[in-house]
C-alpha cells in the first residue's frame, strides 16, 4: 500500500499519517472545499462525490470526508495500539 | 495479375475508404473526420478521381508504432509531444494513438529542418505540477497540444488547460483557464474501495463535449489506461 498523495509506503490504508493529519485539518478548518462536488470531483480512494464533503488537495486531487476521517481513526487507533 | 485492368482496384478500395469513413465520422465526429468523408463519396462518384484513401493509408500503417514510440520516450513527468486536432471522445488510448501520429509529424519537421520551438508550437510549458498552462499563439488559436504521462498515457490539451497532480504522474486531472476540473482525469491506483473492477484498476475518465463522462460499450465510465510503471 502507498499513500495517495505522497507515494509513501504504509502497512495499511491510503494515507501516510502526515497526509491524513493535514487532510483532517483541511477538513476542519473548511480548506480546499469543493462547495458543488460532481462526478470530475470524485475521491480518489473511493471514487464517489454524492453526499460527502470533497476536500481538494493541489498536489493529489479530491478526497472525501469518510475518508479523511478513516484513514485519521487508522493512526489514531494505530498509535493506542502501540507501547 | 491484372493486365487488362478488368479488376477496379481504385472503385474497391473508394468504396472501403468510404465504409471507414462513415465509420470514423459516426464514432469520432471531427473536422479532419468530415473532410475525409467528403473526399472518399467524391472519390466514389466522380471517375479517375482517387478516395481519402490515398492520404489515409500513410496514417494507419503509422499510427501505433509512432504511439508505441511515445510511450517509451516518455521520461518522469507529463510531456506534451505535439499539437493536436480537436480529439474530444477519445479514449486515452486513442488518444496516444493520435499523440503518435503527431509525434510523426514533429519529426517530419525536424527532417525538414524546421523544428518548431515551444513558442511557435504554442506551448509554453505543460509540467505535472500544473504550472504551465497551454498558451494560445496567433497561429495556433484553434489547436492545443498532446500531453503524455511516463505510462504514455495521451491527453489532448486545448488552449488554456493545464495537468495538474501528483509529481511521479501516477494520477493527474485537466484543468481549464479558469482552474476548473474539465474531467479527464487519470486515476493510476485506481479506487480501491469501488466494487467494479474497472473502477478498482487504473483507469482515465474522458469527457465528452456535452460535459459529460464518456462512457465503455457497457456504460462504464472507468476508461482503460496504461498503469503506473513501478520503479526500478
Amino acid at each position: 500500500m502507498e499513500c495517495f498523495i505522497c507515494s509513501k509506503a504504509i502497512g495499511c490504508g491510503y494515507l501516510c499519517e502526515q497526509h491524513a493529519r493535514e487532510l483532517k485539518d483541511m477538513l476542519e478548518n473548511k480548506i480546499g472545499v469543493i462547495e458543488t462536488p460532481d462526478w470530475r470531483h470524485h475521491c480518489l480512494i473511493c471514487g464517489e462525490h454524492k453526499n460527502r464533503i470533497i476536500i481538494e488537495y493541489p498536489s493529489a486531487g479530491y478526497f472525501c470526508d469518510e475518508d479523511i476521517c478513516e484513514e485519521w481513526r487508522k493512526w489514531l487507533e494505530h498509535k493506542d495500539k502501540t507501547p | 495479375m491484372d493486365p487488362l485492368g478488368l479488376v477496379p482496384v481504385e472503385t474497391i478500395l473508394d468504396a472501403a475508404s468510404l465504409v471507414d469513413s462513415v465509420v470514423s465520422m459516426a464514432n469520432e465526429p471531427s473536422w479532419a473526420n468530415a473532410g475525409f468523408l467528403a473526399w472518399d463519396v467524391a472519390g466514389t462518384l466522380i471517375p479517375y478521381v482517387p478516395g481519402a484513401w490515398v492520404a489515409k493509408g500513410g496514417k494507419y500503417a503509422s499510427k501505433l508504432k509512432k504511439a508505441e514510440e511515445v510511450g517509451e520516450a516518455s521520461a518522469d513527468s507529463v510531456k506534451v509531444v505535439g499539437k493536436s486536432e480537436k480529439t474530444a471522445g477519445k479514449g486515452a488510448k486513442e488518444a496516444e494513438q493520435e499523440a503518435g501520429q503527431q509525434a510523426e509529424k514533429k519529426t517530419e519537421q525536424a527532417s525538414e529542418g524546421a523544428v518548431k520551438d515551444t513558442a511557435e508550437t504554442g506551448v509554453d510549458k505543460v509540467k505535472n505540477e500544473g504550472e504551465g498552462a497551454v498558451q494560445n499563439s496567433s497561429a495556433d488559436k484553434n489547436n492545443g497540444v498532446i500531453a503524455v504521462d511516463p505510462q504514455g498515457n495521451a491527453m489532448p490539451l486545448k488552449p488554456g488547460q493545464k495537468i495538474e497532480g501528483r509529481p511521479d504522474g501516477k494520477m493527474w486531472q485537466v484543468k481549464d483557464k479558469d482552474g476548473n476540473p474539465t474531467g479527464d482525469r487519470y486515476d493510476g491506483l485506481g479506487h480501491p474501495k469501488q466494487s467494479d473492477p474497472k473502477a478498482q484498476a487504473p483507469h482515465a475518465h474522458r469527457v465528452g463535449s456535452d460535459g459529460q463522462p464518456i462512457k465503455d460499450e457497457v456504460g462504464n465510465p472507468h476508461l482503460p489506461a496504461n498503469p503506473p510503471k513501478e520503479k526500478d
